[in-house]
Formats: C-alpha cells, sequence, structure tokens
C-alpha cells in the first residue's frame, strides 16, 4: 500500500517540494505513514485557483515539517511582497505577525549593536516608536477612516514594509564595521531617505485599495510620517 | 463570525485504530503517543518562563532578556497554535480573510472517537496551557509591584499571547464563546474528578481497564 502511494506522489504533478519532504520524514515515522496515504489521495494542489479554504482542511493532519516549510515560504514570500508591491498582495491576503516583529526586533538589535551602549535605549526608542506608531497608523485606518481592513492585517503591512529600513540600517552595520562611517552622514542621509520613501511607497501601493477615494490622503499620511520619523531614528543610531 | 463550522471531510480516522499490534491492553491509552510533540508544547513555556525568572533574579541586561523571551513566546505561540493543539487534542483556531475583506475566526474540533486526544495527551495540553498563564500572573503580579515596569510589559506581552492560545483552544472545545455558565460547568466537573480521585485513592485500588474513565 505505501509503494503504491509513493506512485501516486510521483505522478502527482506539483511543484511543491515540500511533498517530497513530507514523505521522507513521515517513511521514518511508522505513525503518520498512515495518515499521509490519506493525505496524498486528497491533492494538496497549490494551483492558484484552489481556494485557500480547501487547502486548510487538509492541513489538519500535514506532517510539521510541511507547516515549518509552508509557514517559512509564506514569510519569505511577504518580505519579497513588500520589497516589491503591488496592489493585490499576499501580505493583505493572509496576515501573520511574524514581519512585525522580525524586523522590529532586527533594526531594534542593529541599532544596539552600533552604538553598543549597554543601556539598551537605542533598541526601546525603536521598539515604542514602532509599536506606537502601528497602534496610532492602525487606529486611524480601522476606526477614524473606517477602511476595508482588519486591524491585524494592517499590522501585518506595516511591519513587512519597514524592510527596505531593515535595509538601510543593514548598510549602516556594514558600514560601521568595515569602519567607513565617520563623515558620511550626507551618504547616510540619503541612503536612510531611500529606505523610507520606499518603505512608505510600498505600505501606500499595498493599502491603497482599502480606503476610499476622499479619504485615501488621511489615512496614508500618517504611515508615511511614521516611516519618515523612523528613518530618521535609524539615522540619528547609525554612527 | 463563523465557528462551529460543519466538518473537515474525513481526516482519515486516527491510525491507530489500525496499528495496534504492540500497543493492545490498557496500557497503551496511558502512554503518550506523541512524546516528542508533548515536550516541545511545554518546552517553549517553560523555557521563556525559566529565562525571565533567571534574568530578573540576577538582573542581567533587560535588553537581551526580553528579546529572548519574546522569542520563545513566539515560537511557543506558534507551535502552540499550529502543531501541538491539532497533534494532541485534534483542536485548531485560526482566521482567515475573504474576497470581500471581511475578517473570519474559524474554530474546528475533531469529531469522532478520537474527539478530544488521548488521556495522557490532553492531561499535558490542557495542564501546561492553564498553568502557564496563571503563573506569568503571580509574575504580573510581583514586577507591578516591585515597580519594574520594563518587565510588566513584558508580562503583559505574555500574558497577551498565552491568553490568545488559551481562549481559541477554550473556545475550540467548547464550540462557542466561553461564558460564566461554561466556567462554572468546568469548575464543577473538575472539582467532582478530584473527590472522585481522593475517594478512589482512599480504598487503595489498582488501576484497572477502566482507569480511563477517569480523565
Amino acid at each position: 500500500m505505501k509503494s503504491d502511494s509513493l506512485c501516486q506522489i510521483a505522478t502527482v504533478d506539483n511543484y511543491w517540494s515540500s511533498m517530497d519532504i513530507s514523505l521522507e520524514t513521515s517513511g521514518s515515522d511508522p505513525d503518520l505513514s498512515s495518515q499521509l496515504k490519506g493525505d496524498i489521495i486528497i491533492p494538496e494542489l497549490p494551483s492558484s485557483d484552489v481556494e485557500t479554504s480547501n487547502a486548510d482542511y487538509n492541513t489538519l493532519d500535514e506532517p510539521i515539517m510541511n507547516t515549518i516549510t509552508r509557514d517559512l515560504k509564506t514569510v519569505g514570500k511577504k518580505i519579497g511582497g513588500a520589497l516589491a508591491p503591488t496592489a493585490n498582495n499576499i501580505i493583505m491576503k493572509e496576515w501573520d505577525l511574524w514581519g512585525p516583529l522580525i524586523m522590529c526586533t532586527y533594526i531594534g538589535l542593529i541599532l544596539q549593536g552600533i552604538r553598543g551602549d549597554s543601556d539598551g535605549s537605542q533598541f526601546t526608542q525603536i521598539f515604542i516608536l514602532f509599536w506606537v506608531g502601528v497602534g496610532v497608523i492602525t487606529y486611524n485606518f480601522v476606526f477614524i477612516t473606517a477602511c476595508k481592513i482588519s486591524i491585524f492585517q494592517c499590522i501585518c503591512v506595516l511591519g513587512y514594509c519597514l524592510g527596505p529600513l531593515a535595509i538601510a540600517a543593514t548598510i549602516f552595520e556594514s558600514m560601521h564595521l568595515l569602519d567607513v562611517s565617520s563623515g558620511t552622514w550626507f551618504l547616510r542621509f540619503i541612503i536612510s531617505a531611500c529606505g523610507a520613501a520606499w518603505s512608505a511607497f510600498a505600505a501606500s501601493r499595498i493599502l491603497v485599495n482599502t480606503a476610499t477615494a476622499e479619504k485615501k490622503y488621511m489615512a496614508l499620511g500618517p504611515v508615511v510620517v511614521l516611516y519618515f520619523l523612523i528613518s530618521l531614528l535609524i539615522l540619528y543610531h547609525s554612527a | 463570525m463563523v465557528d462551529n463550522k460543519p466538518l473537515l471531510p474525513t481526516a482519515p480516522e486516527d491510525d491507530d485504530e489500525g496499528l495496534g499490534f504492540g500497543e493492545e491492553g490498557p496500557d497503551a491509552k496511558q502512554r503518550l503517543k506523541h512524546p516528542v510533540v508533548a515536550f516541545f508544547h511545554i518546552l517553549f513555556r517553560s523555557a521563556a518562563i525559566l529565562v525571565y525568572i533567571f534574568c530578573n533574579a540576577f538582573n542581567a541586561g533587560f535588553i537581551p532578556s526580553f528579546v529572548t523571551v519574546v522569542i520563545l513566546l513566539s515560537l511557543d505561540f506558534w507551535t502552540v497554535k499550529n502543531i501541538t493543539g491539532r497533534i494532541l487534542v485534534g483542536l485548531r483556531w485560526w482566521n482567515y480573510v475573504d474576497e470581500n475583506d471581511v475578517s473570519h475566526w474559524v474554530f474546528e474540533s475533531r469529531k469522532g472517537i478520537r474527539a478530544g486526544g488521548r488521556p495522557p495527551e490532553k492531561r499535558v495540553f490542557w495542564t501546561a496551557l492553564i498553568v502557564t498563564p496563571v503563573i506569568w500572573i503571580l509574575l504580573f503580579f510581583t514586577s507591578f509591584f516591585t515597580f519594574r515596569f520594563q518587565w510588566t510589559i513584558l508580562v503583559l506581552l505574555a500574558l497577551a499571547l498565552q491568553g490568545a492560545n488559551l481562549y481559541g483552544y477554550i473556545r475550540c472545545k467548547l464550540g462557542h464563546t466561553p461564558g460564566l455558565s461554561d466556567a462554572a460547568g468546568i469548575l464543577q466537573t473538575g472539582l467532582s474528578n478530584i473527590v472522585l480521585r481522593r475517594a478512589t485513592a482512599g480504598g487503595g485500588e489498582t488501576p484497572s481497564a477502566f482507569g480511563t474513565q477517569q480523565v
């Protein structure tokens, strides 16, 4: 029976290599093998027209490696989706809070590392600025301008769109490590301004469809301001 | 809001029914079927609490402790929500946004023979799920009343994450939003279980084939 399902897997045409991974793990774990038999017959078709709800039904019994790799890939796609934003974005469709956590913590730790104080104030500053900003903007989006967006979607978008600023912070960190950052204030200003512009553009592009035409600027204005402030803080702590 | 959705297309009924060769007898029901999963269920929660207490007690730097505890809490949240819930007790809760940008919360529970999971795994799951927020509440009081507000923020974050999981799974289990009558019901069954165990333990009975009924 097991070899039959193996043949079935070989012929199922799908591009999720995670299917193969799950087979290997199930082979070594006899517990999951009979579950996997059942699963393969219900194909986890990754074709774009299968509604996500279908795939979710199948994931109740999926092997754990599948879950992990699937979630990691989704996070990766979202980070890419923030760097190259389109209007109908995956970040909006499936939200998760890994983006805000990863980006905020990453930027905070980099700034902390550059300045090297032991009191941890750089991390705290960026942390508070980001989360208070996100809170205010989410409140603005959901309650004041009544956009078609849920709270978590908004937090998710704002978090992932920190990606460009994380890139800017990484550049500053490498400049600091290579010891070239003295006297480069203007260059750093340009870099952080570009980062802020890119972030703000990405967030606006993703969020633009949620607001009605007349409230567009009222909703998106604070987003631009937030990314501008974050870039200033990054610039201030960058050397 | 969607809850109590009609059931999932048949996930094959738990594989154990067929695999019982080496595992028949009353003993099989008392052993953990997924020890690794149960271990991970407890691992991140306890690690978060231990790191918090350790760093608090020894005044380690706030930022590294904060980041470590937050990472552990996030890993715990993800693991409990996505893995241990569905494997140990057959429950799952999630959220999706449909084409009309309306957000739906879905709470699912596996029905049938294996509903609720085996007794030992059920015990592990629910005990860890309930005890850790209680511990964090105690830590909240210690940090709040010693005026260490930075740590209080961390405790509040921990309570939010673990409380969310607890609430989600309770809602899966009950099939509806928990209310006061549910709390009363749970207390009642809990107390009667304790009384029953005291009574049977006092009689010095040996575990029998009916031992599983106690849970």
